[in-house]
């Protein structure tokens, strides 16, 4: 069997950055991160904000220095020229020159990546076609162009040189769902190409749709990597997250035995009933009990609960 | 062999054929768009504009200055417009200089660009190409001013053109080095404090000769070594003013403009090396 080619092989990576007045305070953003992207897989960098997702993205595009540990693309260092011919990166929010047209800003990169001009006008015509800006819009200066246009934007500048790697952070960013279907789409079409992708979302639920494998940052350290079925086996459908308060212990007991996941948190209690214990009987029962119904809720993606337990875990243990 | 000499050796040959595609496309071609892009993005400067045409406007005021003092009509058209030129050369080459660099970091757009196959150096001198070419349109159009200027008080422009020439390149050659100054404070410092430092260089500048000169007559020779550093250091930007040859109708000879541009070659590669040194060591937070 022939070993995959690893794309991307981060190891040990850390960036503190100075703070205070003479920068002699040092505040770690990311923590000896040790990762490796293979060839062809779409891998997510998960985190809530200020995780550490965009630094390491900043790192690995070499825009920052790492404190310590390695970045090595394609076997090489992220600055070698040769490397950024295979390279595409789309920045997180559209920082794009915005006197230009979107055809002058394609023309513009595709000059920089070696075009020739009649394949920066095939090129460029195909992309503006394929993430649907029609003609009219791709010939306004970008400063006119909404923010789903602009990202659409992007996304073809990133795609111009049909590079093997693209390193998108945030992609689904002020994108309507409509907007975050067809960039799902896109990416999972760009991976049957045989592109490799790196994308940073705080949107779980969205990487797990697509991600094969996912890396879960908190405060800039590495809690989990592996593919969504690995870290967390999906939830069963129908099941229901309830908030109460003004619940007793007896009645917590009782929704323990019916089979009920019940976690206090000072005054408010969750309850998580499975499809198979009836989510709405759970409810009734809290309140034939004296306690207070907040909210009923579909219970959130596997991925999600995994990654917010993973973190109160980190939390709670020492640093 | 390990997995991990395979992945290596898989990656090195993906590199290969990779290095080729990029060798294919040489170094002057991406200089040369980055220099395109930056002109057509300094176009859209409005102080551009304002300062040419305040240039322009002095110009004209000086053929009312020399109505009014008889029998010096082109000493005080040529003192007045060579003396816009400079000046407002100077200031336009200091904003367009910092301006350069500011709007992609500003903006951000630099992180895209620095992500293209392109390296650090060569985005720098790009830039610094478009400002120059950019300034150099701007000193066609003030020249044209003022040879119209002299032709409209009835000097034959064709004896004027002439000596007007090698004025303003040398002119031009002192807002390159203006621009280089703006560009290497910009890649570490503030856009104010860019200014206001490649100003502080380029008014010293046009007094550097005083260095020498005190360098003979201070007694310390830590003192004098410092003064003479400083004239070494400082853009000479004395050597580089033509303009009372111009006016007293004197020719220039062509090894003052060889020299003169061989000064400003070499200051422009130093100051040009160490803003790329410190554009390659930034971070982009």
């Amino acid at each position: 069997m022939s070993a995959r080619l690893a794309v991307i092989v981060v190891e040990n990576l850390t960036k503190d950055y100075a703070s205070g007045w003479l920068g002699h305070r040092r505040h770690r953003a990311v923590d000896h991160l040790t990762l490796e992207v293979q060839e062809g897989e779409i891998f997510g960098l998960l985190g809530p904000n200020g995780a550490g997702k965009t630094t390491t993205v900043k790192l690995l595009l070499r825009l920052i220095r790492p404190t310590a540990g390695t970045v090595r693309l394609f076997g090489r260092s992220p600055e070698d020229p040769v490397v950024r011919a295979q390279l595409g990166f789309l920045p997180e929010h559209p920082y794009l020159p915005e006197a230009l047209t979107a055809c002058e800003l394609l023309d513009y990169f595709g000059q920089l990546c070696g075009l020739s001009r009649s394949d920066r006008l095939a090129r460029a015509a195909a992309l503006l076609h394929q993430v649907g800006l029609p003609a009219s819009v791709a010939d306004r200066p970008l400063r006119q162009l909404s923010r789903g246009e602009l990202a659409r934007v992007g996304l073809a500048q990133a795609l111009l040189h049909d590079p093997k790697l693209l390193i998108l952070d945030d992609p689904f960013g002020g994108l309507d769902p409509e907007g975050r279907r067809q960039v799902r789409d896109w990416l999972l079409r760009w991976r049957e190409e045989g592109r490799t992708i790196f994308l940073s979302t705080p949107l779980i639920a969205e990487a797990e749709i697509i991600c094969d494998r996912v890396a879960l940052l908190h405060r800039g350290r590495l809690l989990a990597c592996g593919s969504p079925a690995e870290l967390a086996p999906p939830t069963a459908r129908g099941a229901v997250e309830i908030l109460a308060r003004d619940l007793t212990p007896q009645t917590c007991e009782s929704l323990r035995a019916r089979g009920c996941d019940v976690r206090a948190d000072r005054a408010l209690v969750r309850v998580c009933a499975p499809a198979s214990a009836n989510g709405w009987e759970a409810v009734d029962f809290i309140r034939r009990s004296g306690g207070c119904v907040i909210a009923v809720n579909p219970i959130r993606s596997s991925l999600e609960r995994f990654f917010e337990d993973a973190v109160t875990a980190s939390e709670a243990s020492p640093a | 062999m390990t997995a991990a000499h395979e992945r290596v050796s898989a990656a090195s040959e993906v590199m290969i054929v990779s290095s080729l595609t990029w060798a294919r496309f040489s170094g002057v071609r991406r200089i040369t768009a980055v220099a395109l892009a930056s002109s057509r993005e300094l176009l859209r400067e409005r102080i551009l504009y304002i300062l040419t045409g305040f240039a322009l406007l002095l110009i004209g005021t000086a053929l009312l200055l020399g109505e009014l003092s008889v029998g010096q009509e082109r000493r005080i058209v040529l003192d007045v417009g060579l003396g816009a030129i400079r000046v407002l050369g100077i200031a336009m080459a200091i904003v367009l200089g910092v301006r350069l660099l500011e709007r992609e970091i500003e903006r951000r757009t630099i992180y895209v660009l620095l992500t293209k196959p392109v390296r650090r150096w060569e985005v720098l001198l790009g830039k610094l190409l478009g400002g120059a070419l950019l300034l150099f349109a701007s000193v066609v159009v003030m020249t044209g001013g003022l040879t119209l200027t002299l032709t409209a008080m009835g000097r034959p422009w064709k004896e004027e053109l002439p000596l007007l020439i090698p004025v303003v390149f040398l002119l031009w050659l002192q807002f390159l080095m203006a621009m280089a100054l703006a560009l290497l404070f910009s890649t570490f410092s503030t856009s104010a404090l860019s200014m206001l430092s490649a100003l502080g260089l380029v008014l010293i500048g046009h007094a550097s000769r005083e260095f020498l000169q005190w360098a003979e007559v201070v007694r310390s020779p830590l003192l004098a070594l410092l003064c003479r550093a400083l004239y070494y250091v400082l853009p000479n930007m004395q050597n580089l003013n033509l303009t009372a040859a111009v006016v007293h109708g004197r020719e220039v000879v062509p090894s003052i403009i060889g020299m003169a541009s061989a000064y400003v070659g070499l200051y422009l590669v130093v100051v040009f090396v160490l803003a790329a040194i410190v554009f390659h060591r930034r971070e982009f937070r």
